[in-house]
């Protein structure tokens, strides 16, 4: 319970830092304390207790990418590049696009069921972290490995193991960074477009001296 | 680079041990089989029927009655109960059953909205069916239906513990049974025993899909496993009858436009890990809750609403077949005739009068007939209700059924084994 309403508080966190993004440093620093203080007090005064109340536990993913979203807003280092996040969106969205209309009853297949404890759904889990680890997707290792640990201490409320590696708040999140990742390229190719004929007919252009 | 080499290595063994750590025990298990617990009795289903009040009408909404034996044979009963379905001041209700005195006590509150809230640390804006279940320590445990936001759809499931057989309870725990915010499982059905002490918990989900499950939930309140029952946005409301070890049969309110007017059946042949596709039963319903008991293997008694069309009746159905075949054993109820909601008051009344007079307990005068004039009649007339019945035999062989009576009461329907020399009313 305790750390599902810190994973909460961070992802409030991050959300903070990131509407705040504009502002003086010194100023979000304040904002994020206070949003972080706000969020940890027990229901009903917390943040985070209402939240999670509306919008269900959040994946230990959600909260180490929150971490990391956070260190990025504060300390301005990048933590994954952008080839790492556009492969972890990418895989997240196609993952739930079948796991969530499987689970939710399309089938007698539940691919829900197979969290609360089974040896092929672990199996390909330690496969994937394998194809990670081998191409050298740190931090996709290092979110399964928490994942799996955290669920081995069982440190969310949920007893499934899908509910520590994805959300449905995670998979709208990596829609839209996909969204937004695909919007700055087609502007970038634009503005691209717009500077190379302008560079092309800048180029012959000779003065005589 | 060295270093490099060592984080690519570390990496690589904590993926194992995550691994290790992470592989559930009982994934490297085969699933228990049931608990078939049948109680030898005789035929009992031809006796004579007592019929009285669980519940005092001190609320203006009570329903969805459930129940379960205590240690020395008295029978404790749950219900929600309040203003209106899904406000504020819904809470438990309940009552104990003495067979000895033939009496019900005092209905009493046993939880509460904010009980909830304080214990889960999260809001709770209404709360609906509850179903307990009474483990060999003494230990009760009631899954209670609790809504943070929205319609039923959106509903959670929470467990209390109780050590003092139901009279107050202690918040343990909330369950996740669903991918998609933990939202759209309710509980309606008795649940199950497995042989390892697990409990398997009929529940149904009502949000995009609408299809049963059964959840295998420990001694720890943890979740096993789950098994779907069914699938799409067909049946809800799973009852579960268990034959043998290995072998089930589940009856499902039918919410869909297949089979209209039928309750949906599924089998399960190894313990309840698959279960069939539904099939129609053949069993007349209008979409509404099913109550039942397996009193030995192939022999069962259904209590529902046996038309298609509306709650205005009540039967029991026997078959000693698996279902094959069925008789129409008792109807508690059968207004059918004065099916269309247009009865006019007076005579609705005099009607609800003669249940009154057929009930233990009960003189015309007390407040059940002013809640079923408030629930059951409106501007065009009034109409008759009887819904979500609830059966158990207890270990002595009596039969006992709860039902709410035109959303007003609770009411009991009775059958000992041995029948008491003072008889009784049907």
């Amino acid at each position: 319970m305790l750390v599902s309403v810190v994973v909460c508080a961070c992802i409030l966190v991050a959300v903070s830092l990131r509407l705040s993004s504009r502002w003086p440093a010194r100023r979000r620093a304040l904002v994020a304390a206070t949003v972080l203080v706000l969020a940890l007090l027990p229901f009903p005064y917390g943040l985070a207790p209402w939240v999670l109340s509306y919008l269900g536990d959040f994946s230990l993913t959600s909260g180490m990418l929150a971490l990391l979203a956070i260190l990025h807003r504060l300390r301005g280092h990048q933590f994954l590049s952008m080839g790492q996040t556009r492969m972890a969106c990418l895989l997240l969205v196609f993952l739930a696009l079948w796991f969530y209309p499987m689970s939710l009853g399309s089938s007698y297949e539940d691919p829900y069921a197979w969290g609360f404890g089974d040896l092929i759904f672990s199996c390909m889990l330690l496969l994937l972290g394998v194809v990670a680890w081998l191409s050298r997707a740190y931090a996709s290792c290092i979110i399964l490995v928490v994942a799996q640990l955290a669920y081995a201490w069982r440190l969310l409320p949920s007893d499934n193991l899908w509910d520590y590696l994805i959300d449905p708040w995670l998979v709208f999140w990596a829609s839209g960074w996909l969204i937004r990742d695909r919007l700055l390229a087609r502007r970038a190719r634009q503005r691209l477009a717009v500077s190379q004929p302008e560079a092309a007919s800048a180029a012959p252009v000779r003065t005589e001296s | 680079m060295a270093l490099n080499k060592w984080m690519h290595w570390g990496i690589g063994a904590l993926l194992l041990v995550a691994f290790l750590m992470g592989l559930p025990g009982r994934a490297l298990h085969s699933d228990p089989p049931f608990m078939a617990e049948h109680v030898p009795a005789h035929d009992v289903v031809d006796g004579q029927w007592q019929m009285r009040f669980a519940s005092d009408a001190e609320t203006a909404l009570v329903h969805a009655a459930s129940m379960v034996e205590l240690p020395d044979g008295r029978l404790r009963a749950f219900w929600f109960a309040g203003s209106r379905e899904g406000a504020q001041d819904v809470g438990i209700h309940s009552s104990v059953f003495d067979p000895a005195a033939g009496a019900w006590s005092d209905e009493t509150t046993v939880v509460t909205r904010d009980q909830i809230r304080e214990g889960w640390g999260r809001h709770v804006r209404k709360l609906g069916n509850a179903v307990p279940v009474l483990d060999d320590n003494g230990r009760m445990r009631l899954f209670v239906v609790a809504v943070s936001f929205g319609g039923w759809a959106a509903s959670r499931l929470v467990v209390l513990e109780s050590w003092d057989q139901g009279e107050s309870w202690q918040f343990d725990r909330a369950l996740t049974t669903s991918p998609f915010l933990n939202i759209s499982t309710l509980v309606k059905t008795p649940p199950v025993r497995f042989a390892d002490g697990s409990v398997g918990l009929p529940v149904y989900h009502e949000m995009i899909g609408k299809f049963g499950e059964m959840l295998r939930v420990g001694e720890d309140n943890r979740i096993l496993d789950n098994a779907r029952i069914g699938h799409g946005r067909k049946a809800i409301q799973p009852l579960v009858l268990v034959d043998s070890p290995h072998r089930a049969t589940a009856f499902l309110r039918n919410e869909s436009d297949d089979h209209p007017g039928m309750l949906y059946r599924s089998d399960t042949y190894d313990g309840g890990s698959e279960w069939t596709p539904l099939v129609s039963s053949g069993l007349p319903n209008p979409s509404a809750a099913v109550g039942g008991v397996a009193l030995s293997e192939g022999h069962w008694l259904l209590v529902a609403n046996c038309n298609s069309v509306e709650r205005d009746d009540l039967c029991m159905r026997e078959t000693r077949d698996s279902g094959r075949t069925w008789t129409d054993r008792i109807y508690f109820h059968n207004r059918v005739s004065w099916r269309g909601g247009d009865l006019e008051e007076n005579r609705f009344l005099n009607m609800i009068g003669e249940e009154l007079d057929g009930t233990f307990g009960v003189i015309r005068d007390q407040p059940y007939l002013q809640r079923v004039e408030h629930n059951k009649c409106f501007a065009r007339g009034c109409e008759f209700q009887y819904d979500y019945p609830y059966v158990i035999q207890t270990s002595n062989g009596d039969l006992h059924v709860l039902y709410t009576w035109n959303k007003s009461a609770i009411r009991h329907a009775w059958l000992p084994a041995r029948q008491p020399d003072k008889g009784g009313r049907g």
